[in-house]
């Protein structure tokens, strides 16, 4: 089969668009038909492993249902063992890479995914198709090439985004700014200059990261463009003409620069808690509205929006999707023991909040896999772009971290342990995550604490916080972003809410009505 | 008329030939595109011509036409390149062209391009006016920008120079010869119009070559016919021209002379001609030709075949030498999927490469597809669903086409052709081609499956679908009188208990057993052995080129496969095993009967060993050796010793019931030998007494002994007991016997008891031996919270429920052995006084 690059070679763009986007023509039932096939496939692949026997059990298993009544539910706790000490053997398939994430609150410091060949095959087309969408305006058009100048955004490795230009290389050349073996040896922020500076030059088609990374990158860009003085003699007339253009702008109308002003993006993609927050940013700083694209490192590439940019479709060939309710959510919430009903693709509905359960196909190791995030169902169809397949919009992790850019997740713990640490005498608080014009915070509520003006809390927890997270550290150095806040509530407001309700305040993320108690009892 | 005149006619005459080609292919945006410049390039050259000769209304005007293809060509030949590399972003461009265009020819018809024309004495004259250094720049720059935009385009990868070499090589030849105009010496030749047919041809042929037009066959036919005659015409003329200068010098001028010496020159040119035919054909329709040839000789050859394999073999043949392919496949159906190979029955190989019926690629076809091209597999999203070993098997059958072969509404295989051996992709003759040729091979493939089917099923046995007594004879034969192998083995393979597994389960329980035993069989042996279903439980298998511990090994091989899927299986109910026989051709005799007879008793000797074994035949193995039988007697007694000391064991757990298993066995064996039983019967029914209840082992001592009803939960498990029983002694093969016995002790006579809820005859006889002494002595044991019954009483409930739990006529021989006082005189345990 021919790669995307011979495909361009060959002008065979509707092959390109069908190859890679065509699952946008399923309707609904060719879309199950696929999940079910691939999920007996990997049922097949398991039951031949270890890891398979224990989750399956010793009886082969035959079809969804069977599959859905005998499996349990899973975390990554139950693939700690084989998974962190890469237990090949163990494993449905040959991993040929282990992706890498933080794992807060659990038991290590980091979680391992592995990705066998078949995986990142799929991984690799799913990333594409979202970057095909990203330089698309309307169905089977799209301006993405080869050789198209792709600014680098992504994660090092082993995270999960930086494999991205090691997978495309096997489908498609692009150019990196910088060039990957440049971009190992270089740090976050010399990156970023080396890859403008090359960008500047050359121009730029192509963009793709966290997107409070990329916020950070057109902001930082943005300040030293206004402050440089140096010239940088471009490689093409179309990049001079932007620069003149740019010049004029910079010193003729004394208006501040934005990277929109000396790049033509064909597209951007985004990804990450805290995308929608972002994309209004994006746009304004690159001049393109960035595509979202949903995933994770034990989940690859789960759901891609479309040119409309309205509504997330998931990929029918990565994961078999399955979802829990909020109502079995808080049935569970309320009996630890109680053991969730799932759902499938086609039973979902419009307006209504899940938990995603996913089982990684192609020789995966996840199984009825509980990855921690919350879709919501905005529509069940995309009329716009004319696709019959639900679409989603990934909202957030479950409720037991808050999620910063990304990349941070602050856990209870933490939260604890820096009150503690700060020696302030705060005995109970309770945190939520709150959604600012292009930032997110976490909003810490405590009660006041006598004597010590409210900045000097909130230095003090701070400090404590970015020593104990390294992620969180990484906001304000990488992304130069202050996510906390403090909100003072009157003494004994905690104690008032525990006698009135017989309980005490989730110490995070707490719901709408918590949150209208509490405040009822200030 | 002169060179400067014959130039631009010869141009016009080809470019129409060419936008012949164009407008009857296939109707691309790069025919059309190209259909636009050749229009211009013809307009050019007709002007070019006609002015040069005094066909009205004047040179002037027919240099106006021309001027009007010279303008128009290069905006055409820059939107031909756009188009080519569909670079559509640009085409404002284009647009300035039209536009710029339609000033020029305005202002060539206003003498502001060329004035003054003029055709004089074959002479022609002309001044250029100040619109012709406009025009001669507009339509360099365009010229120029075409070649450019190519070349950029396959400078930053985005189109292969493989593709469009030719187009660039014309497209520089149209730059120079733009160039040379700027020489009014050359220009008055017309060398630009030259060199753009250069061009034309060039892109002619890329177009054709990379298969961007498809040439229909009509149009070949005309054009090869037209080829061949303008050819013929250009040397008869050329022969005769030059025949008459020769004989000028030998001043011949009297034309009969001349007509009697050149009329033999044509003659002697007939091989000559024949070439020029052979060699149009070759180029414009060999291929269909030869198709349509291949395609009759397939059709006279296999319309009265009926081997599947010779047909199959034609159809792969016929279609690999027509359309030059690498390789063809045939899968053909059977009853469980899509199969290489010819054979209607499935053989189960792990290597093999099939498609099952719920594949993408049927469900495809069965939408109504006629053809799968490769590239579907990936544009087409129904295909997401194809496993990773389904890609392997498309991958390994090196697949670029597909395409079924149905019959009536039924698809009963799959061609798959591969890609061919030039590299260049499929046309639609050669795919239409495919159709025909497979549509013609359906019913002839339908008829040899039919066919087939039926010849099998006459050497097939029903059940097991293996091969039947009799043609096993026939196959033994042929191996041993004609020699077809130097050494194969016999190996006969009996299946132990199976007797007892019928009685147990039933005889459609039984067949499922056979079946499955011989799709073990067929599992485990390869393709040329051969596998016999000998009779009832008994098969035979021939394995060619082994003998000694080979054959033996790979004897071993299934017996244990057997034992896998049977006795060490995780369902208790399964306690099959096999004992096998082996012997050697021409080892042991080379002689059929002998074969058989010596494996048969290998065979015995495994059976007599404790069964589950394969032994080969010597005739040491085989002499009765004491020792031996005494180690077999010790082996069962030791056996028994154990299963004593396990039915012990549940008697100390069960306090109460201490001696239970004696006295079922005890009681058994005297009203099995009341009622008549063979011997054999009564050691079975004995031995079944004493284990009946062994799977109590398993059940909680608070359950055994709990005083009282038990809960339901309780009860389930204690009714389990049944089934652990048998669990246990499935592994025990001397006791292997007792089994039915043991099994059906619970169920009642009107069906009404477990585990099977069996009924009447339904129950093994000695079920219901066990099933009567079980509760009698149950009834007439004393139990902490209740007392025993007395046997009189006992005697009342067994005939109260005579026909409902109890078997009526054994119970009736029981009742005989109480009213005997025989019951009295044997020694039970736990017993109340006798009265």
């Amino acid at each position: 089969m021919k790669n995307l690059k011979e495909m361009l070679l060959n002008g065979e763009y509707d092959e390109i668009w069908n190859t890679y986007l065509g699952f946008l023509d399923l309707n609904l039932d060719e879309f199950m038909e696929i999940q079910e096939r691939l999920l007996l496939e990997q049922l097949n692949l398991l039951s031949k492993s270890k890891l398979g026997s224990r989750l399956l059990g010793p009886n082969s298993i035959n079809s969804i249902d069977e599959f859905r009544r005998v499996v349990p539910l899973t975390t990554y706790d139950d693939y700690a063992e084989i998974l962190l000490n890469k237990k090949l053997d163990e494993l449905p398939s040959e991993p040929v890479y282990w992706v890498q994430t933080t794992w807060k609150g659990g038991k290590n410091d980091i979680k391992l995914a592995p990705y066998s060949k078949s995986m990142v095959d799929e991984h690799t087309k799913a990333l594409l198709s979202s970057i095909m969408l990203s330089t698309s305006s309307k169905r089977g058009k799209f301006s993405l090439r080869n050789n198209d100048k792709f600014l680098f955004g992504m994660a090092p490795l082993p995270y999960l985004t930086g494999f991205a230009p090691y997978i495309l290389k096997n489908e498609v050349d692009f150019q990196y700014f910088p060039s990957t073996e440049q971009a190992e040896k270089l740090d976050f922020i010399e990156r970023n200059k080396v890859g403008f500076n090359l960008a500047i030059k050359k121009g730029a088609d192509l963009f793709f990261g966290l997107s409070s990374v990329l916020v950070k990158i057109g902001e930082g860009f943005s300040d030293g463009l206004n402050k440089s003085k140096s010239f940088v003699f471009p490689s093409n007339p179309k990049q001079a003409f932007r620069l003149v253009r740019a010049a004029y702008k910079k010193k003729i109308l004394k208006q501040k620069l934005m990277p929109k002003d000396l790049f033509e993006f064909k597209g951007i993609v985004c990804a990450g808690t805290d995308s929608d927050t972002y994309k209004e940013k994006i746009e304004e700083l690159f001049g393109i509205k960035p595509l979202e694209i949903y995933g994770g490192t034990e989940v690859a590439a789960v759901a891609t929006e479309t040119w409309s940019r309205n509504g997330m479709t998931f990929f029918p060939d990565v994961n078999f999707l399955e979802f829990i309710s909020e109502d079995e959510l808080s049935k569970e919430k309320k009996d630890k023991n109680y053991r969730p009903q799932t759902i499938l693709l086609n039973e979902i509905e419009a307006g209504k909040f899940y938990e995603l359960v996913t089982t990684k196909l192609r020789g995966g190791a996840f199984v009825r896999y509980r990855v921690g995030d919350m879709i919501k169902c905005v529509a069940l169809e995309n009329k716009e772009d004319k696709i019959t397949l639900p679409q989603i919009k990934f909202l957030d992790r479950v409720q037991n971290i808050i999620d910063l850019s990304g990349f941070t997740r602050i856990t209870p713990q933490i939260i604890g342990d820096s009150i503690k640490l700060s020696n302030l005498g705060i005995k109970s608080f309770t945190a939520c995550k709150e959604l600012g014009k292009n930032r997110t915070f976490i909003n810490l509520y405590i009660e006041d604490v006598e004597g010590v003006p409210k900045d000097l809390v909130k230095e003090k927890i701070n400090t404590q916080m970015k020593s104990l997270d390294n992620d969180y550290n990484d906001v304000h150095t990488l992304l130069g972003h202050e996510p906390l806040k403090i909100t003072y509530l009157t003494k004994g407001t905690f104690d008032k809410y525990k006698e009135s309700y017989g309980e005490s305040i989730s110490k995070i993320n707490p719901t709408e009505r918590e949150m209208e108690n509490l405040i009822a009892c200030t | 008329m002169g060179i400067i005149t014959i130039i631009p006619l010869i141009s016009f005459i080809l470019y129409s030939f060419i936008l012949m080609i164009i407008l009857t292919s296939n109707k691309t945006k790069l025919s059309k595109a190209f259909s636009l410049y050749i229009i211009a390039m013809i307009v050019w050259s007709v002007g070019s011509f006609l002015m040069k000769t005094k066909i009205p209304p004047s040179s002037e005007f027919w240099n106006r036409i021309l001027l009007v293809g010279l303008i128009s060509v290069p905006v055409f030949l820059l939107r031909f390149s756009y188009v080519m590399t569909e670079s559509y972003h640009k085409m404002k461009i284009i647009k300035f062209g039209y536009i710029s265009s339609i000033i020029l020819i305005i202002s060539g018809f206003l003498n502001f391009v060329t004035y003054d024309v003029q055709w004089v004495n074959g002479v022609f004259t002309y001044k250029l006016g100040f619109g012709s250094y406009i025009m001669a720049i507009i339509g360099s720059s365009f010229y120029v920008l075409a070649l450019a935009n190519i070349i950029i385009q396959v400078k930053r990868n985005e189109i292969p120079l493989k593709r469009v070499r030719f187009v660039i090589v014309g497209l520089s030849l149209v730059i120079i010869g733009a160039l040379l105009n700027f020489n009014t010496f050359i220009g008055q030749f017309g060398v630009d119009i030259v060199l753009n047919l250069v061009n034309a041809l060039l892109i002619t042929y890329s177009i054709y070559r990379n298969k961007f037009l498809e040439i229909n066959l009509v149009v070949k036919k005309g054009l090869s016919f037209s080829l061949y005659n303008i050819i013929l015409y250009l040397i008869y003329v050329g022969v005769v021209l030059l025949s008459y200068e020769v004989m000028a010098r030998m001043e011949v001028f009297n034309l009969t002379t001349f007509i009697i010496i050149i009329s033999p020159v044509f003659i002697l040119m007939e091989p000559l001609r024949r070439l020029i035919q052979k060699w149009t054909n070759h180029l414009f329709y060999r291929q269909t030709t030869d198709r349509q040839m291949i395609l009759r000789e397939f059709s006279k050859l296999v319309s009265t075949e009926l081997n599947l394999d010779y047909i199959t073999e034609s159809l792969v043949g016929a279609i690999s030498s027509a359309v030059d392919t690498r390789r063809v496949t045939i899968l053909l159906k059977n009853a469980v999927k899509y199969k290489f190979g010819t054979s209607n029955f499935d053989v189960n190989n792990e290597n093999d490469l099939f498609i099952m019926f719920d594949h993408p690629i049927v469900s495809w076809f069965k939408d109504k597809h006629d053809i799968l091209i490769l590239n579907d597999l990936s544009t087409q999203p129904i295909f997401k669903g194809l496993w990773d070993k389904e890609k392997a098997v498309i991958k390994d059958l090196e697949t670029e086409l597909m395409l079924p072969i149905r019959y009536l509404d039924d698809i009963i295989g799959l061609v798959v052709v591969s890609g061919r051996n030039d590299e260049t992709p499929y046309s639609e003759d050669e795919i239409d081609f495919l159709k025909t040729i497979i549509n013609n091979a359906a019913a002839i493939i339908e008829n040899a499956k039919t066919y087939e089917i039926v010849k099998r099923q006459s050497i097939t046995d029903e059940l097991t679908k293996l091969y039947s007594h009799r043609y096993f004879y026939e196959i033994a034969r042929n191996w041993i009188d004609n020699n077809v192998f130097e050494k194969f083995s016999l190996a006969m393979l009996d299946v132990d208990q199976f007797k007892v597994y019928n009685d147990l389960y039933g005889h459609s329980s039984g067949d499922i057993a056979l079946k499955r035993i011989a799709e073990i069989l067929t599992d485990n042996t390869g393709e040329n052995d051969v596998l016999v279903r000998y009779g009832g439980e008994e098969f035979i298998i021939l394995i060619p080129n082994v003998d000694g511990k080979d054959s033996l090994n790979a004897i071993e091989k299934i017996r244990r496969a057997i034992e896998d899927k049977f006795l060490l299986s995780k369902d208790i109910k399964e306690f099959l095993t096999v004992s096998v026989g082996v012997s050697n051709y021409p080892a042991h005799s080379e002689k059929l009967e002998e074969l058989i007879e010596f494996a048969d008793k290998a065979m015995y000797k495994g059976k007599q060993s404790g069964r589950n074994k394969a032994i080969l035949y010597t005739e040491e193995s085989l002499i009765e050796d004491s020792s031996h039988n005494q180690v077999q007697k010790a082996m069962k007694e030791a056996y028994l010793s154990s299963i004593y000391a396990l039915a012990a064991t549940i008697d100390a757990k069960d306090h109460y019931t201490f001696g239970h298993s004696n006295n079922v066995a005890t009681l058994a064996k005297e009203l099995a030998t009341k009622a008549g039983f063979s011997a054999k019967d009564v050691e079975t029914v004995y031995n079944a007494g004493l284990l009946h209840d062994i799977g109590k082992v398993g059940i909680p001592e608070t359950i055994l002994s709990k005083p009282g009803r038990l809960t339901k939960y309780e009860k389930e498990l204690m009714d389990s007991h049944v089934t652990y029983s048998i669990n246990i002694i499935k592994h025990i093969p001397n006791l292997l016997d007792t089994v039915p016995a043991i099994m059906s002790h619970h169920e009642k006579y009107d069906g009404s008891g477990y585990p099977r809820g069996i009924k009447g005859d339904n129950i093994p006889i000695l079920g219901r031996c066990i099933c009567i002494c079980d509760s009698f002595d149950a009834m007439t044991t004393n139990r902490p919270y209740k007392k025993g019954k007395t046997f009189e009483e006992a005697r009342d409930e067994l005939r109260k429920y005579s026909g409902i739990q109890f078997d009526p006529v054994l119970v009736e021989v029981f009742i005989e052995l109480i009213n005997e006082g025989l019951i009295d005189t044997l020694p039970l345990e736990n017993r109340l006084t006798i009265q």
